[in-house]
């Protein structure tokens, strides 16, 4: 420690040092530690420096920062307490090092400091933390609320002028009609906005990750908004890449929010020339790939002082378009929450707007529930609508009877399950927020009746939520669409519509995967009944080694079985058998857990044998 | 890792506090004989996080019961399995489960039961686990919720996040609060004397975390045991002194294979 100053640096230092062996054995130590630990009993010389530190910190020393510190020959900081007496402990926080002296021995070097006034700070940065999150979240809920509120009477309005505009009406009602429609539409997208910005700053936020095509959403996207650009005799081109995977997991709602939000604003700052949307693989792997997704205009582009205000929250460049200023704020979160983070390259020719963001592929075609053919009569659909506000039900009956679709209405969900089991429907269209019986009990009810027509019926929810909000209840129950109000009713027919003409298309096959691997029906039929004689087999291996308790047993019939019901689609039943081994392991084979998990297992067999057996008849 | 054309292959399942990287300095010792896997569990290292849950993963069965579904899928041939303090308890756990999945059992600072109960000295307290939960907390959680999100923002600097997510033994932080529970808070004696496997045990002189009673303790409940007291300090002698426990593991091994040449040469 010496220089061309023969000073020793290391007592003018304002931390702590240890200088150990590597078995933690102290050989040196500076002033400040000393003072550090001057009450302490302890010799210092000779003793271990990790027996300086409270038990649980001494735990996490020898678990983590030791061998991070033997492994890198550092370790970054550790919070931990360390002994001032042995009964008094301090916080603090270790830096270490290894030093090795000339012939090969490895010394540790500890540099210890207090942190009593950090950590009295920290608690108060927590403290505050948990104080803003909760004001933040109190926001949230009023201006969900509010918009909530603002959105009923948005949406009569809508409906109500749709209606208006259908019926004979002159040249100068239309006008005033298209003022009213514009300007709810106007104000539909901020309200809109503002939720999705109170959404996305809820920490506790989710991707709702599904099966997405990315080409076609990509498609979908430019199509759509063909019409604006056009419109500004402005060319929207698109560019996929040829390796991109056909199916990813994404959130294919947020993703397309960002596209469409970079889009719009490509074509609302570019008056003349064209914009490119374009999406390229930069790193492929067994597992995922890498998409950059660019959007490039040749508009006005950004001057460079306002460059660094463009992703906050209600700002524009100086007027010079009309808007509310969410659009690229809202973009920047969602592009963080998929992983990555929204760049901008700007000059006086056109501005770039860049992400990459990484997915995952999906392996298997994971195909949705396949709906059931109704024999739906060819003029239109038997609606059934389940909405407790009586003016929004008598608007979109009326307009679903001018479309020519025959509606039941009922006001409550308790109604609803009601007229299902008296009444054939093609389709339910249920709000969420219902008396007696909610949506989302109604769909409960729907996909778990035993009834197998009532099971696969199409149910569109209408919710002034959005479908992220209810995440974990989609995945289980699968509405066939969500609708978010407030929503134009061409929306709404639009969906309906392609309901219509996916009904036919949709297979009927209970085993699409089995079905697509043999070539006719009678090869289809062998190989369900050959799968049939499989599972009754199995099903014995499986209760003998569960009442033998030969755990060895119990794995290979489950590893055989996984396959084969990955194939027959049926993943909850191989859940509750994954479960089994180590609930079997830890209860017993006659613990509660182990029988309560079987009564699961053998009711799971008994339903797909079931159905196996239908599937046969059917094809006979 | 290791030679794929190895005659045997050996199987590494690491402790708590770290993740497969912890067996580095032990692999050059191996890697010309053997054919090594290395695996971290669930929540650790590079794993994938989303396959953990709270339910399932409320014991070490389960961490056991992936063990086995490795051994499986890569189809192992009897493997030596080398297990570190919980990891060997979870290979244990696994052995009871398949009594031939492993050919040999090598425990580094195993303990069946980190808590003093009754006579049995494990070394802690439950106060201490949840003075260990609660420093996971400040180590892992503040450094997670608090300033990655302020270090993402700054676009400027790429490197820093970059270092972020390749650390040294990364490590999910509610994951590893779990973890921790379900590691120092379990008690897995009884299941001891179920151990069939040969078995060598490997304690070290010096272990406030394993101390040399429990390494007895386990020697007088695995039948099939013979147990070797490590001149190195610490719970960590694979990482504070490879090259002895590599001599220790070696010598076993030898030792083994002798015996059963010799039980050939009798039966022939």
């Amino acid at each position: 420690m010496s220089g061309p100053l023969h000073i020793d640096l290391s007592d003018m230092a304002p931390c702590g040092l240890v200088y150990a062996d590597a078995t933690g054995g102290i050989l040196q130590v500076n002033n400040a530690f000393s003072r550090m630990v001057q009450s302490f009993v302890l010799p210092v010389h000779g003793n271990r420096f990790q027996n300086y530190l409270s038990t649980a910190s001494k735990l996490f020393y020898e678990v983590h920062h030791l061998p991070m510190l033997a492994l890198q020959g550092f370790a970054s900081e550790m919070m931990c307490d360390l002994h001032v007496t042995p009964t008094e402990t301090i916080p603090v926080c270790i830096m270490s090092k290894v030093h090795v002296s000339k012939d090969g021995t490895r010394f540790h070097c500890h540099a210890i400091f207090e942190r009593s006034n950090a950590s009295k700070h920290e608690k108060k940065l927590v403290q505050q933390k948990a104080e803003s999150d909760k004001a933040l979240q109190k926001r949230t809920a009023f201006m969900s609320m509010a918009s909530h509120e603002i959105k009923n009477p948005l949406q009569l309005m809508q409906t109500a002028s749709d209606l208006l505009s259908r019926g004979m009406v002159n040249d100068e009602q239309r006008k005033y009609l298209d003022v009213l429609r514009s300007s709810a539409d106007a104000l539909l997208k901020v309200t809109a906005d503002i939720m999705q910005i109170g959404k996305l700053d809820d920490p506790q936020i989710e991707l709702l990750l599904r099966p997405t095509d990315l080409s076609s959403l990509l498609s979908n996207l430019s199509n759509s908004l063909l019409l604006k650009a056009s419109a500004k005799k402005l060319k929207l081109d698109l560019f996929t890449d040829q390796r991109l995977p056909r199916l990813v997991l994404t959130d294919e709602t947020k993703l397309q929010v960002v596209l469409t939000n970079l889009l719009s604003n490509a074509i609302k700052y570019t008056n003349e020339g064209s914009i490119l949307l374009s999406a390229t693989t930069v790193q492929l792997s067994d597992r995922s790939v890498s998409v950059k997704f660019k959007v490039q205009d040749t508009g006005i582009g950004i001057p460079g002082d306002k460059l660094h205000t463009i992703f906050e929250l209600f700002r524009q460049v100086d007027g010079r378009a009309s808007g509310f200023g969410l659009g690229l704020a809202i973009a920047q979160r969602i592009v963080r929450l998929l992983g990555g983070s929204l760049h901008v390259e700007t000059s006086t020719t056109g501005s770039t707007f860049w992400f990459t963001s990484t997915f995952n592929y999906v392996n298997e075609q994971l195909e949705e529930p396949t709906i059931e053919a109704s024999t739906s009569s060819s003029n239109g659909t038997r609606i059934l609508l389940a909405e407790d506000n009586e003016l929004n039900a008598e608007l979109i009956g009326k307009m679903l009877a001018i479309s020519s679709h025959s509606v039941e209405k009922v006001s409550n969900g308790k109604r609803a399950w009601e007229q299902i089991n008296m009444n054939k429907f093609d389709l339910v269209l249920a709000d969420i927020q219902m008396p007696e019986l909610n949506g989302l009990e109604l769909l409960k009810n729907i996909r778990s009746s035993d009834d197998e027509g009532i099971r696969n019926l199409p149910v569109i929810i209408i919710s002034g939520e959005s479908a992220v909000d209810h995440s974990d209840f989609i995945s289980e129950y699968r509405p066939t669409d969500w609708l978010v109000k407030p929503f134009r009713m061409q929306d709404l027919l639009a969906k309906i519509a392609f309901l219509k003409k996916e009904i036919p298309q949709t297979t009927q096959e209970m085993f699409p995967k089995i079905r697509s691997l043999c070539s006719d029906n009678n090869q289809y039929r062998q190989v369900l009944q050959k799968t049939m004689d499989m599972l009754n087999h199995d099903e014995q291996a499986l209760n003998k080694a569960v009442s033998d308790g030969d755990s060895s047993a119990l794995r290979k019939v489950i590893h055989k079985l996984s396959s084969s019901l990955s194939y027959l689609d049926a993943s909850g039943l191989r859940q509750e058998l994954a479960q089994l081994p180590p609930v079997m392991l830890e209860h017993g084979s006659n613990g509660m857990a182990t029988i309560s998990i079987m009564a699961n297992v053998n009711t799971n067999f008994t339903s797909l044998k079931h159905s196996i057996q239908r599937a046969l008849t059917s094809h006979n | 890792m290791g030679n794929p054309a190895g005659s045997r292959d050996i199987i590494f399942s690491h402790g708590f506090g770290c993740s497969q990287e912890m067996w580095l300095p032990l692999i050059p010792y191996f890697e010309k004989e053997y054919r090594l896997i290395l695996y971290d569990h669930v929540g650790a290292g590079k794993s994938d996080t989303s396959l953990h849950s709270y339910h399932r993963y409320a014991s070490l069965h389960q961490y056991a019961y992936d063990l086995i579904e490795i051994c499986e899928t890569m189809q192992l041939r009897s493997p030596i399995f080398i297990g570190h303090s919980v990891g060997a308890t979870i290979g244990a756990l696994a052995s009871i489960h398949d009594r031939d999945l492993f050919s040999n059992l090598i425990l580094i600072a195993a303990s069946p039961c980190y808590l003093n109960r009754g006579d049995y000295h494990g070394g802690f307290t439950s106060e201490t686990i949840a003075g260990l939960v609660a420093l996971l907390e400040t180590n892992f959680r503040a450094w997670a919720d608090v300033i990655t999100p302020v270090i993402m923002q700054n676009e400027d600097r790429p490197e820093l996040e970059a270092r972020l997510n390749e650390s040294f033994c990364a490590t999910d932080p509610d994951i590893a609060k779990h973890f921790a529970k379900v590691t120092f808070l379990s008690d897995h004696r009884a299941d001891m004397k179920l151990v069939t496997s040969r078995t060598l045990l490997l304690q070290c002189m010096d272990d406030s975390i394993a101390p040399l009673s429990v390494g007895k303790y386990l020697s007088e409940e695995i039948s099939n045991s013979v147990l070797v007291t490590l001149s190195a300090v610490g719970h960590c002698p694979h990482v504070s002194d490879a090259a002895q426990t590599a001599h220790a593991i070696h010598n076993y091994l030898l030792e083994i294979s002798g015996a059963q040449k010799n039980v050939r040469s009798v039966a022939h």
